[in-house]
């Protein structure tokens, strides 16, 4: 044969090597039994069968509800294999007995046993039977040989010091029949005889247990232990604990103080996370239990708790003997039968988990949603909330541990809805996983060593990323805390030589304005917190005076740090900004409140809602248009405007406000103020208080000179432009003399109101008060057509009888400039001279 | 959290959630948590006819990671509370 003209065919003398020559044959060894195998699979795997059914019972016990057994008769019945299965504890403890899941005696039995009679029973056949009872009498008993791994019985039923970390009350209730620790039923293996249904954790039960509320406990302990009333079995595994507690006198009941004692014990023996150990590790024998006992009160008290709850139990247990025997129709029968199959199936899984299991569970899913920090971290939530009601913000893990429990469907308020206790519950649950949550590792990432990926925790704070973006490296970090190297690295290329074409562009100042606000937000959290307030940084980070001043004290100030004085008032050409305004104010002293009025009049000219609401602009606006820039207009009257009003009026000084003046005359603001409300109002504020200041208190006379140049400077720069201070077609063209209000269809005129005119009339009338004669004859000539058009107009409303209260409102406010100058208009519309 | 906080708020209110596969339920929100899985109740869908078996739902639990939208009531949104809010996390992830 030749493959590739290779031949394949091998000289037959040369030396073959034959493959099975170099297999040394490990294979076979292996395909036969390998003797480690069962220690490292556990052995036989066919034994395990396949009834992977983790509910409290197996199927084939669960279908055998009967109905007709009577509690007591289950009681009674269980007792005796209980019995049973005490004198077998030779054989292997944990093996369930086929007595108790199947060949159980069906005595369906009409008769229900009275109490004397049951404890009679008692007395003869349950001696010795109960996990309860087998530990009270625990000297009458002789002492079983015990399997390995297993604990003697002992008085107390746990025999060993608890391991660090262990908790009695979680696993209290596990003493099987050899008076060790059954393995938690989720292990999938067989039932513990006799104590298949755990019994709730004590903090939980003995709640309902106290002898106050007696009235409530019976079924309200049934209830949280989730065990349903008469057919299902696991009722009849409590009650040999029941049985045993009446052969012995009852504990005697808590001393009162006792109650907070132990319950402090259970907040405090919440079981930590993951410290749940799935099987008892085993433990030395205590040779003297009474020491034993002495030495540990923590103990004692488990003790306790676990008494109380077999008092819980026997009242369980009396309550359904004191049921009167009732005859079944079939059809009750039947029906009775469905509703045992029902709640069957509804407790086949009850109990799988323990207390402690559901108290893990319950508490990792709220250490998930917890946070020690919620000011910070539920921000939205917190404050949402404060600001929607007012008074239920009681303490934030009282309100999450409300929350929780109002949203989660957990009910451990049981039947019964007892909602302070499950709140009280959730409290300590809450403040549990606070501390949890705390303790838990903050890095996101954790590779451990010689592994070849990284262990990345995700929580429901910072979900696991799917894409981690490495970030930029900011190398002068430092420097960029307060904000000023990201406006220099900006305007880093430009000198001074080429400023002009440096403008503010929207990024910079709103990347500004993000700064501002993370400053107020660091502040309003440190005064939350009552820390030291230091606003420094804020006030920086508003460019309001960049002056920097040398050694020799000469100002020192570049054209870009001209250009950062524009950044404050650019802030307010956003809503953002407007609405930040007033929560910086409160940051401020009085010099620094009147800096920030100096830079806004300073820069007054780049406000761009001045020339959005001029006239000229306004009035050409689509309807849609105009309504926006009215919102605008109104936030920034309302948060702004009369802050401002307010400062000027209570806070500055006459030398100041006229200092304001020649700012607004230097800076040629004037000009962009007089179209548009907001403008004429800022001035007339001015103005106004200039001339109350004067009137009220002696200025002095240097003062007074400077303010009639400042005033002349004013008035020249209006002259000529006073009539701007109208819209053009004003008490002319009804679509601006008149304000319609629109109704939902935004079609038909709801309200229809006069142009509100005031606000010019009160800035001419401020002018020409502060002003002289000659200043008032030329108020009056550049305005006299818009006087006597404002007269017409107001005629013109009389008429109509709905409009007469305007026209009065419209004349009033006309004379309020005419009588200053000695006129006054009347109703007739004639102009005369105030008498 | 800046989610979770804020789809607390909004329990009790009406919203609609539109999935992943198109469908969109409108309910009452009864709860949420960190992985904004939702809790509807007294659910309605909008296509009936395409979605039966939804007709016969009253309460229903959707898994966060299939929800697509969300639409919000407007009234019951604090939207400079929500900035803040967002500044706050942008602070807290530097």
């Amino acid at each position: 044969m030749s493959f590739f003209g290779f031949n394949s065919n091998l000289p037959k003398d040369a030396e073959t090597i034959d493959f099975q020559d170099t297999y040394e044959g490990f294979g076979e060894e292996l395909e036969g039994n390998d003797q480690f195998n069962d220690e490292t699979f556990g052995g036989d795997m066919s034994a395990i069968g396949k009834d992977f059914n983790f509910g409290s019972q197996s199927s084939a016990a669960a279908s055998k509800v009967d109905p007709q057994v009577s509690y007591a008769q289950a009681v009674n019945n269980a007792t005796k294999n209980h019995h049973h299965m005490v004198q077998s504890e030779d054989d292997d403890g944990l093996k369930p007995l086929d007595s108790l899941w199947d060949t159980q005696p069906q005595q369906p039995s009409k008769k229900v046993l009275s109490l004397e009679e049951l404890e009679a029973g008692f007395s003869t056949g349950g001696n010795s039977g109960g996990a309860a009872g087998q530990y009270q009498q625990q000297p009458q008993q002789p002492m079983m040989p015990h399997p390995q791994g297993m604990y003697p019985p002992t008085p107390y039923g746990y025999g060993a010091p608890p391991p660090p970390g262990f908790n009695f009350n979680g696993y209290g209730g596990y003493p099987n029949q050899s008076g060790g620790f059954a393995p938690p039923p989720m292990m999938g293996g067989p039932p513990p005889p006799g104590g298949f249904a755990p019994p709730m954790p004590n903090n939980q039960n003995y709640m309902y247990n106290q002898p106050s509320s007696m009235g409530a406990h019976q079924s309200a302990a049934a209830a949280s232990a989730a065990a349903p009333p008469p057919p299902p079995p696991p009722q009849q595994t409590q009650g040999p604990l029941a049985v045993g507690q009446s052969s012995v006198p009852p504990p005697p009941p808590p001393p009162a103080h006792q109650k907070g004692q132990s319950k402090e014990l259970d907040l405090n023996q919440f079981p930590l996370l993951g410290s749940n150990p799935p099987t008892h590790p085993q433990h030395p024998i205590p040779q003297n239990h009474q020491n034993f006992n002495d030495s540990n009160p923590a103990f004692f008290n488990n003790q306790e708790n676990h008494q109380r709850q077999q008092d819980g139990n026997n009242h369980n247990f009396r309550k359904f003997e004191n049921k009167p025997p009732v005859a079944l129709t079939p059809e009750e029968e039947e029906k009775l039968n469905i509703k045992g199959k029902k709640l069957e199936k509804i407790i086949k899984y009850s109990n799988i988990m323990t207390p402690r299991d559901r108290d893990f569970v319950t508490r990792f899913q709220i250490s998930q949603i917890v946070t020690d920090d919620p000011y910070n971290e539920d921000f939205y939530f917190q404050i949402f909330k404060a600001i929607r009601s007012q008074n239920t913000h009681d303490g934030s893990l009282n309100s999450i541990a409300k929350y929780y429990l109002e949203h989660s469907g957990h009910r451990l308020g049981g039947k019964h809805k007892r909602a302070d206790v499950a709140l009280q519950r959730m409290q300590q649950q809450v403040s549990k996983a606070v501390t949890v949550a705390k303790e838990r590792p903050k890095n996101s990432q954790y590779s451990k060593e010689g592994s070849l990926g990284k262990i990345s925790f995700g929580s429901g704070k910072t979900p696991r990323k799917q894409l981690e973006i490495l970030k930029k490296e900011i190398k002068d970090s430092a420097e960029s805390a307060d904000g000023n190297a990201m406006v220099n690295s900006m305007l880093v290329n430009f000198d001074d030589k080429n400023i002009a074409n440096v403008h503010l562009s929207k990024k910079i100042i709103l990347n500004c304005l993000e700064k501002t606000y993370e400053n107020v937000l660091k502040l309003e959290s440190q005064e939350k917190n009552h820390e030291q307030i230091d606003a420094t940084e804020l006030w920086n980070s508003l460019y309001i005076s960049t002056e920097v001043v040398n050694e020799d004290g000469e100002r020192i100030s570049g054209k870009i740090d001209e250009l950062k004085e524009n950044i404050f008032v650019s802030y307010l050409n956003y809503e953002k900004g407007i609405k930040l305004f007033p929560r910086l104010l409160r940051y401020f002293s009085s010099d620094q409140k009147s800096k920030m009025i100096e830079n806004f009049f300073k820069k007054i000219s780049l406000l761009k809602l001045l020339d959005e609401s001029s006239y000229e602009y306004y009035y050409a606006q689509t309807e849609a248009d105009r309504s926006k820039i009215d919102k605008k207009v109104e936030l920034f009257s309302n948060l702004i405007l009369k802050f401002i009003i307010a400062f000027i009026s209570n806070d500055l000084k006459f030398n100041e406000i006229v200092k304001l003046i020649i700012t607004l005359i230097n800076y040629n603001g004037l000009v962009k103020l007089l179209p548009n409300k907001i403008g004429l109002t800022l001035i007339t504020i001015l103005v106004s208080k200039i001339e109350l200041i004067r009137q009220d208190i002696n200025i002095m006379s240097s003062d007074l000179i400077i303010w009639t140049n400042v005033y002349d400077k004013l008035f020249n720069n209006l002259i000529s432009k006073l009539i701007n201070v109208f819209p053009k077609q004003l008490y002319i063209n009804d679509e601006i003399s008149w304000i319609k209000e629109y109704g939902q269809d935004k079609s038909t005129v709801v309200k229809k109101t006069a142009f509100d005119d005031s606000y010019i009339w009160h800035f001419l009338a401020s002018l020409a008060l502060a002003g002289k004669l000659q200043h008032q004859r030329i108020i009056v000539d550049e305005v006299r057509e818009k006087v006597f058009e404002c007269v017409e107009f107001a005629k013109k409303l009389g008429q109509d009888a709905s409009f007469k209260e305007e026209s009065i409102k419209k004349l009033g406010n006309l004379n309020l400039f005419l009588n200053v100058m000695g006129l006054n208009a009347s109703e007739s519309g004639d102009i005369t001279e105030l008498k | 959290m800046l989610f979770f906080s804020f789809f607390k708020t909004l329990v009790d209110q009406q919203i609609t959630v539109e999935l992943k596969n198109d469908i969109e339920i409108t309910g009452t929100l009864r709860s949420v948590d960190q992985y904004l899985n939702i809790k509807l109740e007294n659910i309605t869908n909008k296509e009936s006819i395409r979605y039966p078996h939804l007709n016969a739902v009253k309460t229903l639990f959707i898994r966060g990671s299939t929800i697509r939208y969300v639409h919000l009531p407007k009234s019951a949104i604090d939207v400079n509370l929500l900035q803040d809010a967002a500044r706050k996390e942008a602070m807290v992830s530097k």
